[in-house]
């Protein structure tokens, strides 16, 4: 997957599936990731750019789970609409339309 | 093409056909439509539907799917055009499962060849050459519909029909579940890095809820023109649950006089995701999708749950998180832990809280909030803020040690 946080902005998403908690995240990249009261990381930041960006990619490639992914502001992945990964709606599920 | 209303009854019945449907009971004249009265009743759908006029006359009556998040049909046809890949499976989501409704399974028994029919259509505008019925297998009365129905139309052309049931779980219908399940995985929320993309990874799936399924059925036989809008909503009031379908332009006020409901202190609107509503506030408001998020309000999966004059809503509130809590699969951090703390500090606030738990709950609502790979937690934080908005003068009073819903037995 998109793991070349080369410097340039973009976004440091997790797979909160994949996501054990572990905590290596917030030592490799402190400026960027907190963790929760239960050890699973928060990223207050949306873009990310510059040396904070080199910090994601150390993140990313540090995970043991692989639950974190970099992607990169001009991926056209994300541009098709600039919503957020996880599926969210103001009724709780989206149970399909 | 002859795309009209020709063949179509002067008078549009509805999707259920009646006012009222109690949960549970049939009232006498309300019955399973067969294939021939369905063909009697609706019209034959007109075949090959043809897709830009399809396209358009969704756009036109604006149709949002119902399975909750009221997303356009017509925004999610053109993702899936975009994709520019064939091998499709349209799915035709009847896994309900929100306690607080019973629409989508009213629908599926009295109507199932309206729903085959919104699959057909679906198919049609994707290319699609296996449509798949989704549904829980506790539901026995609407699989046992939905079999029958697919053996009623053995002799039809179209992408073959098939059911697939699901353990019956609250996550089992989420859109997300369903791909993941027909790629072959568990029935289990997934993450998706692809937006407009839900199925990428696999095979392509086009998931629509089946009341949505329903309304193209109508909507490819009336066209844009002769459409008659509206939304089935299931009304829990004590132990009267029926569901009912509102036609466009009906108030919450009209809805509840027309059903025999007495004026409640709030609802709960949408589902056990959804926002508790203050009555003032609601009943002015017509049940109807757009409308409704015009007012920053959502009609979700057409769940209205009553809170009665003199109950306490924070009382209500408490076993719906914990209901909540425990429909989570488990996988996400954030709700598997997030979701029971607030659970218990919702019983706290149903009690005597002090100050600092109810600062606490509101910090775990923000902490659990987005953070999950589904909507559950989302959903669990909306609801729960709600309560604390709508109900503030409850919360005040449980602080001194009151409760309303006490104050009434006295």
């Amino acid at each position: 997957m998109v793991n070349h946080a080369g410097g340039g902005p973009g976004r440091l998403l997790i797979d909160p599936v994949a996501c054990d908690g572990v905590g290596m995240c917030a030592h490799l990249a402190p400026s960027l990731i907190e963790l929760d009261p239960w050890g699973y990381p928060v990223i207050p930041t949306e873009t990310v750019d510059g040396a904070d960006a080199r910090a994601a990619g150390r993140a990313v490639r540090g995970c043991p789970k692989l639950a974190l992914r970099f992607v990169p502001s001009t991926d056209p992945d994300r541009s098709l609409r600039g919503d957020p990964p996880t599926v969210s709606t103001r009724t709780g599920l989206t149970r399909t339309n | 093409m002859n795309q009209t209303t020709m063949g179509l009854p002067t008078r549009y019945p509805g999707l259920i056909g009646a006012d009222v449907v109690p949960l549970g009971d049939l009232p006498h004249g309300v019955r399973r439509h067969g294939q021939a009265e369905h063909d009697y009743t609706f019209g034959a759908l007109p075949v090959p539907i043809e897709p830009g006029w399809m396209d358009r006359q969704v756009r036109i009556v604006a149709l949002t799917g119902r399975g909750g998040a009221h997303f356009p049909v017509a925004t999610k046809w053109a993702a899936a055009r975009q994709a520019a890949v064939d091998d499709w499976t349209v799915v035709a989501n009847g896994a309900e499962g929100e306690p607080a409704s019973g629409k989508d399974a009213t629908l599926l028994q009295l109507r199932p060849h309206l729903v085959l029919d919104g699959a057909e259509v679906a198919a049609a505008m994707v290319g699609a050459r296996r449509i798949v019925i989704w549904l829980a297998e506790q539901a026995r009365d609407s699989v046992d519909s939905i079999r029958l129905a697919i053996a009623e139309r053995a002799d039809r052309t179209g992408p073959p029909i098939e059911m697939v049931t699901t353990p019956e779980r609250y996550l089992s219908g989420e859109s997300s579940s369903i791909i993941r399940a027909i790629h072959g995985g568990p029935a289990l929320p997934r993450t998706s890095f692809h937006p407009g993309r839900s199925w990428a990874g696999g095979p392509p799936v086009l998931v629509h809820n089946v009341e949505s399924l329903a309304r193209l059925a109508v909507l490819a036989r009336t066209g844009a023109a002769s459409y008659a809008a509206g939304s089935l909503v299931t009304v829990t009031d004590g132990d009267r649950r029926m569901v009912v379908e509102s036609p466009a332009g009906e108030t919450f006020a009209a809805l509840f006089s027309r059903v025999k409901v007495p004026a409640p202190q709030a609802v709960l609107l949408g589902g056990y995701g959804g926002e508790w509503v203050g009555w003032s506030e609601l009943e002015g408001l017509q049940v109807d999708p757009q409308k409704l998020r015009t007012a920053g309000r959502s009609l979700g999966a057409g769940v209205l749950l009553t809170l009665p004059a003199g109950q306490c809503g924070l009382r209500a509130t408490a076993p719906i998180a914990d209901w909540l809590a425990e429909q989570s699969a488990g996988q996400c951090g954030p709700c598997r832990f997030g979701l029971p703390a607030v659970a218990d500090l919702s019983f706290r606030l149903a009690g005597r809280p002090r100050r600092r738990e109810v600062e606490r709950l509101e910090e775990l609502l923000d902490l659990v909030d987005g953070r999950g790979a589904c909507g559950l937690p989302d959903g669990a934080a909306r609801m729960i803020r709600s309560a604390l908005e709508t109900f503030a003068d409850e919360v005040r009073l449980h602080r001194c040690g009151h409760c309303t819903a006490d104050q009434g037995q006295r």
